[in-house]
């Protein structure tokens, strides 16, 4: 999808409240952002829970706010950013209570790998993807969550270093530096199991 | 073995746009570096090969036909809920608004003690610490009325201050006398200055003239039998009586004199009881 024609869907679903203009926009940023979201939590259904949520509020919020193709990006994934912190937050607080009941912290966000999400998970794309390499997601999972979603945004959805500042809330400068620190620990990381 | 900072963040820059690594490491001729910088570039294509993660085609069907459901939830709920009326004020809503508001309520609540007080120091008697309070504003009314309209108003005035004296008087406590004397110099001061001025109809005089000497009476008797013991019994008050007949021009004069005699008198009496 190009700008030109994300900026017709955007102005036509406005007018009309059309949902067929509402699907092509869900259509080409549904996986986008379930790979961000799931690279992010580390929970499958979690990101599941989390992507509806994001494109629920998509529709609600998309015809009363001023959006065109270059401010859409930023928005919906800092929406994405938004909740999955909102995730950790009350997952913190469920975790607290469970662990006073159970005094064990199997079900801690620590104790969660996504190893164990393949292990869960039936469908054979996203199995092989992480059954491939292992390593490389441990070595994401010991990333800060900011240098993780930096790598994220930056390699696999491929933005540039503007709208990641704006989803982040930095600078492009600062954004340039995060990334660096991030792939110097992650090499860091994967010669140190190699070895 | 480490890198250069400098060299590192070039690279980087190549892999940022996936441009060709080959020509990059070509540069560097020692083979270490070049297997440094080749773990880096794995590093990043793993990370890309990373796009093959994607959800399952029947749950991005379920989610929309989920999200579509919820919206028209939302949109029925939002139908049952009555409309917010947009009154002026929530429209409007100035920065200016909250302190003045603020302003406005403070200044009602102490316009409104202010008439509070007034309006409770109208019963108020001499001696009391709302009295004052009545004098003031009986004198402000007296200013900011116009001549012509004077009349009623030191009627009114002239009413009040033997209603207070004969409440006073009808006290069977003890009485203060100064208070009650400086009462009744009032009282004829201000009979005077109606008589000056042609206030009174003709019933009306008889009248305020009983009332002031059935007052001094009263006054008289409660004083003698508080000071009896005192050696000038009722010599004031013979002169008083005199002045209720009405044809001494200067008795509101003698009056004030006879007032701060009567003050200083008390006075010495008080202090041989002691």
């Amino acid at each position: 999808m190009d700008d030109k024609e994300l900026d017709s869907c955007i102005k036509r679903f406005k007018k009309t409240g059309d949902n067929l203009y509402f699907e092509k926009i869900y259509r080409f940023f549904f996986q986008k952002i379930y790979r961000f979201v799931l690279l992010n939590t580390s929970d499958r259904h979690m990101a599941e829970d989390i992507t509806v949520d994001v494109f629920y509020k998509v529709y609600k919020y998309m015809s009363k706010i001023n959006l065109n193709s270059i401010s859409f990006k930023p928005w919906i994934y800092k929406i994405a950013r938004n909740l999955i912190i909102d995730y950790y937050r009350k997952d913190k607080r469920q975790i607290k209570s469970q662990s006073f009941d159970s005094l064990d912290n199997t079900n801690s966000i620590n104790s969660l790998t996504i190893s164990d999400i393949s292990i869960e998970n039936n469908s054979t794309e996203l199995n092989e993807a992480l059954f491939n390499n292992p390593k490389l997601l441990e070595g994401l999972r010991s990333l800060s969550d900011i240098q993780r979603q930096v790598i994220v945004l930056r390699f696999l959805e491929e933005l540039d270093y503007k709208t990641i500042g704006m989803i982040i809330n930095k600078r492009e400068f600062a954004v340039r530096t995060i990334k660096y620190r991030a792939i110097t620990k992650l090499k860091e990381k994967l010669t140190n199991s190699i070895n | 073995m480490s890198i250069n900072k400098k060299i590192l963040k070039k690279f980087f820059t190549y892999l940022d746009y996936d441009r060709n690594i080959e020509e990059f490491l070509s540069r560097f001729p020692e083979p270490q570096t070049r297997k440094e910088l080749q773990k880096y570039a794995d590093i990043i294509s793993d990370i890309r090969n990373l796009k093959n993660v994607r959800a399952d085609d029947k749950f991005e069907n379920y989610a929309l036909r989920n999200i579509y459901s919820r919206t028209r939830i939302d949109n029925t709920e939002v139908q049952k809920e009555i409309p917010k009326k947009d009154t002026l004020l929530i429209r409007l809503r100035p920065a200016y608004l909250k302190p003045l508001a603020i302003f406005i309520s403070v200044f009602i609540f102490i316009s409104l003690s202010f008439a509070g007080t007034i309006y409770a120091s109208e019963k108020s008697l001499p001696g009391e610490t709302l009295y004052p309070v009545k004098r003031t504003t009986e004198s402000i009314q007296i200013a900011l009325t116009p001549y012509k309209y004077e009349n009623d108003l030191y009627l009114k005035i002239l009413d009040s201050r033997l209603n207070e004296a004969e409440i006073i008087l009808n006290q069977t406590d003890f009485i203060d006398t100064v208070i009650v004397e400086e009462l009744i110099a009032e009282i004829d001061d201000t009979y005077e200055r109606c008589l000056s001025r042609n206030y009174f109809n003709t019933n009306q005089d008889r009248q305020v003239q009983m009332r002031i000497r059935g007052i001094k009476e009263v006054f008289k008797g409660k004083c003698g039998m508080q000071k009896s013991s005192s050696p000038y019994p009722n010599q004031n008050f013979k002169d008083s009586n005199d002045t209720n007949t009405g044809k001494n021009e200067n008795s509101s004069f003698s009056n004030s004199e006879k007032t701060q005699q009567n003050n200083k008198q008390n006075q010495n009496k008080k202090g041989q009881e002691k």
